[in-house]
């Protein structure tokens, strides 16, 4: 075995040992008691009575896509904790208002925790993938794994933890796809479009990555123009075919979605018809939906509703004390902080369960965002050439997705909330160890001290602060004095409780 | 390497923060409080009648500015809405005998207690507009209780005083030469 190969497969080893303790931290922080609290909080009486609706085969709309909840049902199925229970006040409601005594959320909760847990290996080797070191992965890599906000959020039976999970696995299929020197075949671009429409087909706000494919044409372009010299006819002729499959992947599984979704959602109860039109009423009553001719309009139906739905969602009313929203703008700062769930334990002693950020790891995401900003305007205004072209491209990527995401959610009228910033967040800290690469490069490469033990530093206040929110994050008692000192500046708006 | 310098040195003042605020201890609060809410208007001639006592907590002096609801101006926490009443107790110490002058505003009621005498009361609907009273004060430790209720609309209670010799008025609760509060301790 010559020294190459000795190298390379320490370097293996090395990695896979670091993703195992990546994956060992984020069942404590992600996975474990994902049950408790076991009371509702925030979008779960409108997830978990859309899951018993799959269970129990009623007929419903609704906003959101359908595979997340079919996994929340999923889970449900197979733990079934709840069978014994009077669960009147949960079946076939749109909210559930409710929950009978000793209800588990074990089954609930499953898939959600479980992908969260999941998503902290792909974050560590989306990382690896971007900045080429196991080491410094593996130390960014408790980033995702201490942030309070997505840890409390995840382990909710609700879409964003599913969501997180398909877009990194997508994320790490494109950073991997992207740093080939070669033209991307017709198969890989089927497949990218497979696993972006997963990541769709749970929340919309995943068409995002639709930006991937863009960038994966303009690598074929720059692939092409570099070993032929010119563009060629042939080029264009397999560009088109390359979309088409894109696109064939990409619609594959969100119509599979719905197909599942109209299949088990097959019966009208109640008199509930969510205003659709007579014909689709029609169809749904005669179970002819799920049918691939009946596509055009159950796509239209789901579409009206949508459109609808979004209509009814109320504005946010910035003055108003009881208002939850926010306004993207303040986002990167943790604006606002959620209070999802409080109760009284004592005279001295409430449990909060809320939407906090662990500050150092949102400010390591601005603090990457303003130097990948610099570093773009660098190169676009005042034509610097950077040494890594490839680090360039990704914070190209991962800048102008954070860009468009926040453009559309600065456009839409509705009240938007904090964990609208997840992706924006996960693009943000990408940037951030981006931007260290290309500013640090020489550090980079010989392991420079230094920067190391400033990056240990940044993680030792992560943890820090993970350990000092955690209360409000599982739901443990503090007192109203410990509770308010948490309030560290004033834009987090901590909610006042009353009685 | 200047750059490095520069990270080496954010990620330590991140740290120094981190650590200051995380054992930042809470504010050393002196006055007792004790909140009791109530299904009707809570007179303070009806105390204790249906009503439920919901929290205790404590505050560093008696400065709620008028708001929609009852904030201390630092604190910023409010127990309870509406329709409650609250019991402010704690001790003061007089260094020397004097003459101490007391501004209350309160919207609703209150009635100022030193040693079980009422000092000053108007236990009734009101506004957020000042009433002010003169009385003397012995040395030594007194005990002192503000009862103020509150019903719906607008909230607030700010008490400030001064002794004789003094100029500035100082929230009810800070010390000031002449009375310490908590004994002073």
């Amino acid at each position: 075995m010559n020294s190459k190969v000795k190298v390379k497969e320490k370097f293996q080893i090395s990695t896979i040992f670091y993703l195992a303790i990546v994956l060992f931290v984020s069942y404590f922080t992600y996975f474990r008691g994902y049950e408790y609290p076991n009371k509702l909080f925030w979008d779960e009486n409108y997830h978990i009575a859309s899951a018993y609706k799959y269970l129990d085969n009623t007929f419903f709309m609704e906003m959101h896509p359908p595979l997340g909840k079919l996994f929340i049902a999923l889970g449900e199925k197979i733990y079934h904790p709840n069978d014994n229970l009077d669960l009147s006040s949960v079946k076939y409601k749109s909210k559930i208002k409710i929950i009978p005594k000793k209800f588990s959320f074990k089954g609930l909760r499953f898939f959600p925790a479980l992908f969260a847990f999941l998503s902290a290996g792909l974050f560590f080797i989306l990382t690896y993938l971007l900045i080429g070191n196991a080491h410094l992965s593996f130390l960014f890599s408790f980033f995702y794994l201490l942030d309070n906000a997505l840890i409390v959020h995840s382990r909710g039976a609700m879409l964003d933890g599913m969501q997180i999970f398909f877009i990194l696995l997508s994320l790490v299929y494109f950073t991997y796809l992207f740093s080939l020197k070669k033209q991307k075949s017709v198969t890989q671009y089927f497949l990218i479009g497979f696993l972006i429409s997963i990541a769709a087909s749970i929340k919309a706000t995943s068409l995002i990555l639709l930006i991937c494919p863009f960038f994966m044409f303009c690598s074929d372009f720059t692939n092409f123009k570099e070993n032929h010299g010119f563009i060629s006819r042939s080029f264009y002729t397999e560009l088109s075919l390359k979309i088409l499959t894109f696109f064939s992947g990409f619609l594959l599984i969100i119509l599979f979605s719905y197909f599942i979704h109209y299949s088990v959602a097959s019966e009208v109860r109640d008199g509930k018809t969510y205003k659709v039109s007579k014909k689709f009423l029609e169809l749904v009553e005669t179970k002819q939906v799920a049918k691939i001719l009946n596509l055009p309009i159950t796509i239209k139906e789901s579409v009206k509703y949508f459109l609808n739905y979004q209509k009814g969602v109320p504005t946010l009313k910035p003055g108003s004390e009881f208002e939850n929203g926010s306004h993207p703008i303040f986002w990167p700062f943790g604006k606002k902080a959620i209070n999802y769930r409080w109760e009284k334990v004592s005279q001295q002693k409430i449990k909060y369960l809320m939407l906090q950020i662990n500050p150092i790891v949102w400010s390591c995401g601005f603090i990457g965002l303003l130097l990948s900003f610099v570093i773009f305007i660098g190169h676009f205004v005042f034509n610097i050439h950077w040494e890594c072209r490839k680090t360039f491209s990704f914070i190209s990527y991962f800048f102008i997705s954070y860009v468009c995401y926040m453009v559309v959610m600065l456009r839409i009228d509705r009240v938007m909330y904090l964990y609208h910033y997840f992706i924006p967040l996960l693009f943000s800290l990408f940037l951030f160890f981006l931007s260290l690469k290309m500013l640090f490069l020489n550090s980079w490469k010989r392991y420079d001290r230094v920067l190391y033990f400033s990056i240990t530093t940044l993680l030792i206040s992560t943890l820090i602060c993970y350990w000092y929110f955690s209360p409000m994050t599982y739901y443990k008692p503090i007192n109203i004095a410990e509770f308010m000192s948490r309030n560290w500046f004033d834009i987090w708006q901590y909610r006042i409780i009353y009685y | 390497m200047r750059g490095q310098k520069i990270f080496l040195a954010f990620s330590c003042l991140t740290l120094f923060f981190t650590i200051l605020n995380v054992i930042k201890l809470p504010e050393k609060n002196i006055i007792d409080a004790k909140f009791f809410k109530y299904s009707k208007l809570p007179l303070l001639t009806n105390k204790n009648k249906n009503s439920k006592k919901t929290l205790d907590y404590s505050y560093p002096n008696i400065n709620f500015p008028l708001a929609q609801l009852l904030q201390h101006q630092n604190l910023k926490i409010v127990p309870i809405k509406e329709n409650f009443r609250a019991e402010f107790t704690g001790d003061v110490r007089v260094l020397k005998d004097t003459e101490i002058e007391i501004i209350v505003k309160s919207d609703d009621g209150f009635r100022f207690i030193i040693d079980k005498k009422v000092i000053i009361q108007d236990p009734n609907l009101r506004k957020f507009i000042e009433v002010e009273k003169k009385f003397k004060l012995t040395e030594g430790s007194h005990k002192y209780m503000i009862d103020y209720f509150q019903a719906k609309g607008d909230a607030g209670l700010i008490i400030r005083y001064k002794a004789k010799n003094q100029k500035k008025y100082s929230y009810w609760g800070d010390s000031s030469g002449y009375l310490l509060f908590n004994n002073g301790k």
